[in-house]
């Protein structure tokens, strides 16, 4: 708006801050004058950009996160529920328990049953992940050979090592609690650097994964929508926020 | 009719399902806006330059969730604020870390409740506007252009400024009681009542 159509607007009681503020914006803003060559320069680039996100999907498709963050957990639960199997039948082997085989193998693929029962199919996948190392059932439902017994005892030692390096992959993100959230999420903020885009997610509008982390003992996404100033903590399998943070308001 | 030109909606439709062409069109439009809005936070040509383009591809790769709730100019206005805050942010933080890790003990005093704001100024903005900005407080002119001007958050401003929201909401109010007296003319404003007291 130009200034001679600012002032045909003829101000009356309680209009005056609208032209002022019109006034403002025109001066303030819309006077602003932009250097061609840069602004044809940089819209080249944000294309080219874009056409490179489409070429390397560097917008991450978050049903592959989701799927990554559920198979990570499953992977420890399945790893520390087959030691638990595992463990559990050696033990009655060991000690020559009155109970058969067959059935405390089909208890403890019951108790997995349970603990997977939500998530079957990735718990599947999950279990592939560690080697198939859980003992099926159907497998060790004939009597059990001394040979069979040995098998038990490698494919123990096997998720032992599955456990303590998935143990080590969950060790490995930063930990802290509540309180130290808003620090952490300036401080990474005020880091440069790729971060991943990852869409319209969970209610939020273009989300952008600043990184994960343990947050209070739970694994958590930092995710911050680039159209507002809010950054969440949330479970991005359930979409569950956690905690909710304004930058800087500490 | 083959060839009549799309109108604003239409093309960012058009960008919204992956036509390059109307994304380079809807951001040349909105380029302008973008780049004075962080000229007048960032206060210099350069940095403007450098988070306007920052700014526009995140408009660009956000521009599918773009619901039509506002108008698209007001959602690409808050893109590139939010854009500019990030980058002010990241100022305060090098300028702390500076000041923490010289061996001055009197630099320890810095906290987050540094003015950032002194960026944003007028100098080269037409007369009438200028010496009407520059009439009145600096802090009150300051906290009127942010919030009026550029749009920003209560909030955003009382930390970019490093007072109270109480303050913030005190020095818009009076400011723009000033500026609608030297602007407007037409309220019964008394400058001198106006600029006594900035308490919460």
């Amino acid at each position: 708006m130009s200034d001679d159509n600012i002032n045909q607007v003829a101000p009356d009681e309680g209009d005056a801050d609208a032209v002022v503020v019109a006034r403002l914006r025109s001066a303030l803003l819309d006077d602003v004058a932009v250097n061609e060559s840069t602004q044809a320069q940089a819209i080249r680039a944000v294309i080219e950009e874009i056409d490179r996100d489409s070429s390397t999907g560097a917008v991450a498709d978050l049903s592959s996160h989701r799927r990554t963050r559920s198979n990570s957990w499953l992977q420890i639960a399945a790893a520390v529920v087959a030691v638990a199997v595992g463990a559990g039948v050696f033990l009655r082997l060991q000690t020559g328990g009155d109970d058969s085989i067959e059935l405390s193998i089909k208890e403890s693929a019951v108790q997995r049953s349970q603990a997977d029962a939500a998530n079957a199919e990735m718990a599947d996948d999950a279990n592939d992940a560690v080697g198939g190392a859980v003992p099926e059932a159907e497998s060790l439902e004939s009597s059990v050979a001394s040979e069979e017994l040995m098998e038990l005892e490698e494919e123990m030692a096997l998720e032992s090592e599955a456990t303590a390096d998935m143990a080590y992959e969950a060790s490995a993100l930063t930990s802290i609690s509540r309180e130290q959230l808003p620090e952490f999420v300036n401080e990474l903020l005020a880091q440069t650097g790729f971060r991943t885009l990852i869409g319209s997610v969970c209610g939020i509008n273009e989300g952008e994964l600043l990184t994960d982390v343990e947050l209070d003992g739970q694994l958590v996404s930092i995710v911050r929508d680039i159209t507002v100033t809010t950054v969440v903590a949330i479970n991005l399998s359930t979409c569950e926020v956690i905690a909710e943070v304004t930058p800087n308001d500490e | 009719m083959a060839n009549e030109p799309l109108n604003d909606s239409e093309l960012v439709q058009r960008a919204q399902e992956g036509d390059r062409d109307a994304l380079g069109v809807v951001l040349q439009a909105q380029y302008q806006r973008v780049f004075a809005v962080c000229y007048r936070m960032l206060g210099d040509r350069s940095s403007a330059e450098d988070q306007s383009q920052e700014a526009l591809l995140r408009i660009a790769r956000g521009i599918t969730t773009f619901e039509g709730n506002s108008t698209f100019g007001t959602w690409c206005h808050r893109v590139a604020t939010t854009t500019c805050l990030d980058e002010l942010r990241r100022q305060r933080r090098r300028l702390l870390t500076t000041s923490l890790t010289q061996d001055d003990d009197s630099d320890l005093e810095i906290s987050d409740d540094v003015d950032i704001t002194t960026s944003i100024e007028w100098s080269d903005v037409r007369a009438d506007i200028r010496s009407a900005l520059d009439a009145i407080p600096i802090e009150f002119a300051r906290a009127v252009v942010m919030r009026d001007v550029l749009e920003l958050d209560y909030v955003d401003i009382a930390e970019l400024s490093g007072i109270a929201l109480g303050t913030v909401k005190s020095r818009i109010s009076r400011g723009r009681a000033l500026l609608a007296e030297l602007l407007g003319g037409n309220r019964d404003g008394d400058v001198e009542r106006l600029t006594n007291g900035d308490e919460q």
